[in-house]
């Protein structure tokens, strides 16, 4: 059985979860190769961040956390969300993701993604889910900076996330 | 995943002396991780769960496999040197 959650994120799950079962196209999916896929798109991520490419990189970090929910809904959709293989390569999927956007980023930024993995293994050993949303984070941090014209907050960012 | 961390952590310690050959070098671990992930049966949670798993991404044959595995290694080496090396293709 796969490590336990915090309960808010497991309501919206089961509200979500009940919207996407009655999809037929959901059922026919593999969530292991939707996972395979945001994977995939990540190096995307990693090449428009790098690029300082604001607009394309939130659209492109938004398909993959897409995709990532996905993965997921379709697990549970097809009633093999208890297995644990599956929330193996649905957390591996993500820390990988993390690793590869983290080249693009800051020190401070791999530490955190390093850091996620180590939980990750914690999650697994003491059977509980503590992870660190941190593509979400990226994601709102990337909002801001692009609808905040602030030069103050780019300074901050720009030194604490970006490394720009 | 371990092993994720243990060389991600070298290769962030290295960017304090070097920025260009840590981050070479993390471009390198995580490269051979992705591949390996998209590509093979892995243990992810290695030493602490035995379980095998595969994305069902890649063919199975040793020739289609062959064939899959090099698209992929080329798609990741031309982003890797597109990037580095700026290209200003984009």
């Amino acid at each position: 059985m796969e490590p336990s959650r915090f309960k808010t994120p497991v309501i919206i799950k089961k509200i979500i979860d009940a919207f996407l079962a009655r999809s037929k196209l959901i059922r026919r999916l593999d969530s292991d190769m939707i996972s395979g896929s945001s994977l995939v798109c990540s190096l995307i991520v990693y090449l428009l961040i790098s690029r300082r490419m604001l607009i394309g990189s939130l659209f492109a970090l938004l398909f993959v956390l897409f995709l990532d929910a996905l993965d997921g809904a379709v697990a549970r959709a097809k009633a093999d969300d208890l297995s644990i293989k599956n929330w193996i390569v649905d957390v591996s999927a993500d820390r990988i993701s993390e690793a590869l956007i983290s080249i693009a980023l800051s020190r401070f930024y791999i530490f955190l993604a390093i850091f996620n993995t180590g939980l990750t293994m914690y999650s697994y050993k003491f059977k509980r889910h503590i992870i660190i949303p941190l593509r979400h984070f990226l994601f709102f941090i990337l909002l801001i900076r692009y609808i905040t014209k602030s030069q103050f907050i780019f300074s901050i960012l720009d030194g604490m996330l970006f490394d720009w | 995943m371990f092993g994720l961390i243990v060389f991600m952590s070298i290769s962030l310690g290295i960017t304090y002396f070097s920025d260009p050959i840590g981050r070479s070098l993390l471009i390198g671990f995580v490269s051979h991780y992705i591949l390996d992930f998209l590509t093979r049966p892995t243990r992810p949670l290695f030493p602490i769960e035995k379980e095998v798993v595969f994305l069902k991404l890649a063919p199975r044959g040793m020739r289609e496999l062959v064939i899959y595995d090099t698209i992929l290694t080329i798609v990741i080496g031309v982003i890797w040197v597109w990037n580095l090396h700026d290209l200003k293709l984009l």
